[in-house]
């Protein structure tokens, strides 16, 4: 007699638990479901055999804890992998050459306006996360600054730009008032373009990069001139009541498009070789159907 | 991507959870129930691993390399096909052998702090 209610105490809770499993992710539950359910039902008769109701509360105790907190982290490490996956290397690294391209039309046609700023900016955050993720956690906590960095700094450029693209700031009827909106569009791209530069040396150090390994590095430091260049071409000019785009002005005219040629170049380049390099690895391990 | 085969030494201090299946798989291969009841038991019940911290320490051992599955059964007879057993690689056993000098060489250190007793005086 003593059987039947451990069985049906068992069947009980073996049911319980396996509808619980729902909170694990999908590929987690495909690969462990069947061993976990057998684990605890062994346990659960083991608990009910040392210690009787008691024991199987404390097992259940133990095992709701243990599931919240496991579940959580296979949800928080499920999402990092797709962080590393080719998938967003692949995108990210088409975004980095379309954002080499905006650069080089900011370069050569200064008049394209804000739009093609932010652009420029936004595609760049793709090939950000691209070269983030290529490193796939090998850079560690440097990778991750310099991402973070980049983040901040896009961020920080975007949003006078956004303001300006709004028409609510007009550089020559007030250039003054527009001289701190100019000044954290610098410090956002040096920002931005520091990122990238840590990221240009965990890639070096780590040695993630098959083939030009000094870009991304090269790739930073330009930003971070360009963040100089627009401090002292643009910035100071407007700080003091000057017009930027006066004749002598030698650096809007020459430095300005000379940067961003360079710089969208070097953009193109690092776009391309991480979305052919990311293309062939989803072409050789294709993923699996979720 | 690059590759991600790298010094095992890197992955140290190795999780209580890693560490306590590693020191059992040293004694040969073994399923997760087995596992689990041998680290409650050499611990005296301080280190319980439920479901989800076994398969997901054994999921990321595997990943690593640390240790693999393997078909074969103690005694087919007896035991549950459904059961999946694993055992220690050769990187996994160098590692759980790192891990174990690691903590020897603290363990050294509390006591020339006379933190702890002398094991013979024990």
């Amino acid at each position: 007699m003593k059987s039947f209610p451990l069985a049906n105490s068992i069947s009980i809770s073996v049911r319980v638990y396996r509808a619980l499993l729902v909170v694990y992710p999908k590929k987690f539950r495909e690969d462990y479901e069947v061993q976990m359910v057998q684990v605890f039902r062994d346990s659960f008769r083991d608990a009910y055999h040392r210690n009787g109701m008691p024991g199987m509360v404390d097992l259940w105790l133990h095992t709701i804890v243990d599931l919240v907190f496991t579940a959580l982290i296979e949800r928080i490490s499920e999402r990092s992998q797709y962080m590393f996956s080719p998938r967003i290397i692949l995108w990210g690294g088409l975004a980095g050459v379309f954002c080499g391209l905006f650069w080089m039309i900011a370069g050569v046609a200064p008049t394209s306006g804000a739009s093609t700023l932010v652009l420029a900016l936004v595609l760049g955050l793709g090939g950000l996360a691209s070269l983030y993720s290529w490193q796939t956690g090998q850079g560690g906590k440097l990778a991750l600054a310099g991402f973070v960095l980049g983040i901040i700094g896009t961020g920080l450029a975007l949003s006078p730009l956004l303001g300006i693209s709004g028409s609510s700031v007009n550089l020559e009827i007030d250039p003054v008032g527009a001289a701190p909106m100019v000044l954290l569009i610098a410090s956002g791209l040096a920002v931005s373009g520091a990122g990238l530069t840590l990221l240009g040396v965990t890639s070096l150090r780590a040695h993630t990069l098959h083939r030009w390994r000094g870009l991304p590095l090269g790739v930073g430091l330009l930003g971070i001139i360009q963040g100089m260049i627009f401090w002292l071409f643009y910035y100071l000019p407007l700080s003091q009541g000057q017009n930027p785009w006066n004749p002598w002005n030698f650096g809007v005219y020459v430095m300005y498009p000379a940067v961003h040629v360079l710089l969208g170049l070097g953009w193109m380049g690092l776009g391309t070789m991480l979305a052919t390099e990311a293309n062939a690895q989803v072409a050789e391990h294709p993923p699996a159907s979720a | 991507m690059p590759d991600t085969a790298s010094d095992p030494k890197t992955s140290l201090p190795l999780t209580p959870a890693a560490f306590h299946i590693m020191l059992v798989l040293a004694d040969g291969e073994n399923h997760g129930y087995a596992i689990m009841r041998e680290v409650a038991e050499s611990t005296q019940g301080k280190m319980r691993l439920g479901p989800g911290s076994l398969y997901g320490t054994i999921k990321r051992m595997l990943a690593d390399g640390w240790i693999e599955e393997t078909d074969e059964r103690p005694d087919p007879q007896l035991d549950d096909e459904r059961r999946r057993y694993y055992r220690l690689t050769g990187v996994g056993r160098k590692l759980v052998q790192a891990e174990a000098e690691r903590l020897e060489q603290l363990v050294n250190i509390a006591r020339g702090k006379k933190l702890l007793r002398n094991p013979r005086s024990v």
